[in-house]
């Protein structure tokens, strides 16, 4: 299942700071819970081992990144890709921009993500929002690196090609793509969750997490 | 409701199951206790289609309480593959391994068998089994498995074309240039699945003393499934026991030997213990069968009255992966039966079944669901096109009783089938003209009422010879046993595989009527292969006429010798001036019925303890064995007719009104069939409203849990209005004609029906399912949007 989404985050501190830490192995494990295991293989790949066990799954996610038009320390692309066992997998390529302004950074993203296996099975209607909301976990834990809180200036996810392949479905394909920022608006999204059992709510916060995870390889 | 003919078929009696079923005392395969069995679960693919490049099981292997990991290269060795190679024109051989081998050709394909001392443990060592896959690109939709460039499913195969059957009846061609018009429809049915209350499971059982497998298995074929199991593990059928205890549930998600159960068996076989599985919710929506999904396109040839003159049919089915049924199956039966209760000799079909990177299909409760739909859904065109009211297209094409018997233009006949009474009686319920003016006045007001109205003609029992004529393999015989023991107790036994039926109810009423019994003494033994006769098994409505007929033959050979007895006893000439009533025997004499002091325990006492007092001759004891095959097809018919409000605002469907007209012949069970009208209702509004299996364009399955794979409750559904009417079968034992399937048919095409002529003012036709409410505030949307 393909979906995209993007943010944007303010971070105290100079551009090459944070571009320097996004490039620390260290900072990233501390920044990421449940990893296990990020290592530096050379500049531009990178591997990691991520566990989690949450409600029914447990699952160990390993993957590997590889950084791409790198333009120091400006930002780049990557490209990642995890194997989550009997969790499925998930597939990312996302594009990084730090713009800084004194003593503060702007960093935006925007990514496309693939998930198959059970993550798809399972959470398909809510690994957007979690996946969304892991990200911001992410940089709030990464601007505390800064002694500081991080704040998403504007975010925004939509449906890519969502429940928008088959026949039967365009009535999905045909609605406009939801554009500007759609964490504000998640009202929506949390009566969604207030429909679905507790567990599976919490089951798909390990999908998230496997996003929040490749998201957070990227800086 | 109860027949003058008879005594105890008809009446009303209360299931027999239920007392036990309710209170819990079911026995369904995980109440039944094997110490020490080993539990498997599966490794699956995360991937629609992949090679497999590698297996690494050693980490699972140093987890606690794993005993086994085993793999398709290890079932290969101990099992045949699967062929399905029926010799079927147009149709391609298949071959499929246990457990896939080199590649995986949908997301829930398995790929190893974790054997371990609890489930748990089983289930914990998933994570540990390494599987290094190669992905492949994936064919997610039969248009795409049609394209040329599309990956192959079956390497083997010339393309994802699996089956490509045609034929043509009368001259279509010459109609369509003779008519006033050409009517073009479309239909798409969506993919669902059977979704039974107790998922699959079983427990095997191997003796090592004996060589023998006992097999527990929720199984609606008990015999042929031992046949199947049997061969496939090379063994003989002396070697192999199929036990089916209580199942909740199958609509033919239990007919086919699956990889799994295989799978279990022979891991038993192997290892020496007895190993036990039971499918979870989730692998029962992502890797049990399904079904349903296909795509009809029809051409109507109608002249200026809206009579049908030719009609051409176009079918594409999307099967999914594997061929655990001949690939035509499902497909071929709705092309044969298309034309139902009307009237068409200029008729062709083109069927084609294509392969894609899905869970193979398996026929569910009305494999040929989509029949009706489409054919009235293609009088509703003709209405619309031609501007004429749709009662008077359906009344000018519909079968009238003075043309029965009638050979349809695919050879099949219909006869005791009453459409055309169906359709006025529920017409003159439902009050169709006094609807239409309200409807109008609802419309002034913005209300879109619509009634919609779908005649089935359900194909209910398929004999030996129509599975012949339409190229499928199998035959339509069942099996029956009746023994009348000393004490006059009757154990009876048919070949059928109960799923939730009724059957104890209603096989016992046909056996107790032949013998002349209460019902209430009448025992019915069933899903044991030791116990049971080689029947065919319960598939389609066959249980009712082929079970329940045979066993009613069976029933009345036995009380032919019972009353024969009975006249050596009494000293009359023969049996023919005595009958047996409620277990009595009862003499003519001077015109009138009067008892005699002979029970049927007395006859059985003499027949199995003093068979020297039986007429010259005559071989002692009370055991009677019969086969039947039925007649090629037995036809039910009924019409639906349904009320819906339909939100313009939001899509939103509200039931107003449902009603149904079934004649379904001679009823065995009152309560049998009304639950049976029930529940086909009830499982067809659902499917049209909500079941989807959603894949997406990758090929991954997006349903994996009842929060997506939706499911109607009583909450959603409204109340059916029955008028029940009998017209018995003339080619059948008591004039059954069997019934379950056809208020699937009728529902579909009824909602659907209804809510398009709710809709008829915005100029829109909902063609497709399930009528969501955004499909359809998208169609309505989309047309407003035209018209600015």
């Amino acid at each position: 299942m393909a979906m995209e989404f993007s943010g944007e985050y303010g971070i105290p501190a100079t551009q090459r700071q944070v571009w320097d830490a996004l490039n620390d192995p260290a900072v990233l494990q501390a920044c990421i819970a449940g990893c296990k295991q990020l290592d530096k293989i050379s500049e531009t790949e990178f591997s990691a081992i991520v566990g989690t066990k949450v409600g029914p799954i447990s699952a160990t996610f390993r993957g590997s990144v590889l950084l791409s038009d790198m333009d120091a320390p400006n930002g780049y692309t990557l490209t990642g890709q995890g194997q989550g066992g009997a969790a499925g997998f998930a597939k990312m390529v996302a594009k990084v921009s730090l713009a800084g302004n004194g003593d503060s950074t702007v960093l935006k993203y925007t990514a496309s993500a693939d998930i198959g296996g059970k993550l798809a099975s399972v959470g398909s209607r809510l690994v957007q929002t979690v996946a969304k909301k892991n990200a911001d976990d992410f940089f709030a834990a990464f601007a505390r690196h800064f002694g500081a809180t991080a704040a998403p200036l504007e975010a925004a996810t939509a449906p890519a090609s969502t429940r928008a392949g088959s026949r039967q479905e365009s009535n999905f394909a045909a609605m406009p793509p939801v554009v500007g920022p759609m964490t504000r608006s998640a009202s929506g999204i949390a009566s969604l969750c207030s429909s679905v059992p507790a567990w599976m709510a919490v089951f798909t916060c390990a999908i998230g997490f496997g996003f929040g995870y490749f998201v957070a390889l990227a800086h | 409701m109860a027949n003058p003919d008879f005594q105890t078929i008809g009446r009303h009696v209360r299931r027999r199951e239920d007392r036990r079923l309710l209170t819990g005392h079911g026995r369904y395969i995980d109440d039944i206790d094997i110490p020490g069995a080993l539990h498997a679960c599966f490794v699956r693919s995360p991937h629609p289609h992949a090679r497999i490049l590698s297996i690494d099981a050693k980490a699972a292997l140093d987890m606690p309480g794993i005993v086994a990991v085993f793999t398709g290269r290890d079932l290969a060795e101990w099992t045949t593959r699967l062929r399905m190679a029926p010799p079927i024109d147009g149709l391609q051989p298949v071959e499929m391994d246990t457990l896939p081998i080199d590649k995986v050709c949908f997301q829930g394909d398995p790929v190893a068998c974790i054997i371990a001392t609890d489930r748990y443990q089983a289930e914990d060592a998933i994570d540990k089994v390494r599987v290094e896959y190669e992905a492949l690109d994936a064919v997610s939709s039969m248009w795409r498995a049609l394209e040329p460039d599309a990956p192959k499913v079956v390497d083997k195969l010339p393309s994802n074309l699996l089956s490509h059957q045609h034929a043509t009846h009368g001259d279509v061609e010459a109609r369509k240039r003779e008519a006033f018009r050409v009517v073009e429809s479309t239909f798409s049915q969506h993919r669902q699945t059977h979704l039974p209350i107790e998922t699959r499971g079983c427990v095997a059982v191997w003796d090592e003393g004996r060589q023998h497998l006992t097999f527990h298995v929720g199984t609606q074929v008990p015999h042929p499934y031992r046949t199947t199991l049997a061969a496939r593990m090379r063994l003989s059928e002396l070697q192999v026991t199929v036990d089916s205890p209580d199942v909740g549930g199958g609509f033919g998600q239990k007919i086919a030997l699956y990889r799994e159960e295989l799978t279990v068996a022979a891991v038993a076989r192997h290892m020496k213990r007895p190993v036990r599985w039971r499918e979870d919710r989730m692998e029962n929506l992502l890797a049990s069968s399904q079904s349903r999904e296909d795509f009809c396109r029809t051409r109507a040839a109608v002249d200026a009255d809206g009579r049908l003159l030719g009609l051409e049919l176009d079918i594409v089915e999307d099967f999914g992966a594997y061929s655990f049924y001949p690939g035509n199956y499902l497909a071929r039966v709705v092309a044969m039966i298309l034309t139902g209760p009307y009237k068409v000799q200029d008729y062709a079909y083109d069927v084609k079944v294509v392969l894609t990177n899905k869970v193979g299909n398996g026929p569910m409760r009305a494999p040929m669901a989509i029949t009706s739909w489409v054919m009235d859904g293609t009088m509703d065109a003709i209405a619309r096109e031609l501007g004429l009211d749709p009662v008077d297209v359906r009344r000018i094409n519909m079968l009238r009783p003075e043309d029965l018997p009638y050979t349809m233009a695919t050879g099949e006949v219909l006869a005791d089938v009453t459409p055309r009474e169906t359709f006025e009686a529920a017409l003159e319920k439902i009050g169709y003209l006094e609807f239409r003016a309200r409807q109008q006045r609802a419309r002034a007001e913005g209300r879109y009422l619509g009634l919609g109205m779908c005649t089935v003609v359900e194909s209910t029992t398929y004999g030996s010879r129509f599975y012949k004529a339409a190229g499928i393999a199998g035959s339509g015989h069942e099996a029956a046993w009746v023994r009348i023991e000393p004490s006059g107790v009757v154990n009876v036994s048919v070949g059928l595989g109960a799923t939730g039926q009724g059957y104890e109810t209603s096989l016992t009423q046909a056996a107790a009527e032949g013998l002349g019994v209460d019902p209430q003494q009448v025992h019915l033994h069933i899903g044991n292969t030791d116990v049971a006769p080689y029947g065919m098994g319960s598939r389609g409505a066959r249980g009712g006429t082929a079970g329940g007929g045979t066993l009613y033959l069976c029933a009345q050979e036995a009380r032919t010798k019972v009353l024969a007895i009975a006249a050596k006893l009494l000293d009359v000439a023969d049996g023919a001036s005595l009958r047996m009533v409620d277990g009595r025997v009862q003499r003519l004499e001077g015109g009138e019925w009067g008892g005699t002091r002979l029970t049927l325990a007395d006859i059985a006492r003499t027949a199995y303890l003093d068979p020297l007092a039986l007429p010259e001759g005559m071989s002692p004891g009370l055991e009677f064995h019969k086969t039947w095959d039925p007649p090629p097809m037995t036809y039910s018919n009924s019409t639906h007719m349904c009320e819906v409000e339909v939100d313009a605002a939001t899509g939103a469907i509200r039931f107003e009104r449902y009603l149904v007209a079934e004649d379904c012949g001679t009823v065995l069970s009152p309560v049998v069939v009304e639950g049976q009208q029930h529940g086909a209702i009830a499982m067809g509004l659902s499917g049209a409203l909500f079941e989807q299996v959603h894949y997406d364009e990758n090929g991954q399955n997006l349903s994996g849990t009842l929060a997506d794979y939706l499911v109607a409750t009583a909450h959603e559904l409204p109340r059916f209005e029955i008028l029940s009417m009998h017209t018995p079968s003339r080619a059948t034992p008591a004039g059954i004609k069997g019934m379950a399937e056809g208020g699937v048919m009728g529902a579909i095409g009824a909602l659907t029906s209804a809510v398009n002529d709710a809709l008829a003012p915005f100029g829109i036709v909902a063609d497709r399912q399930p009528l969501t409410p955004m499909y359809l505030r998208d169609l309505i949307r989309n047309k407003q949007r035209k018209q600015q």
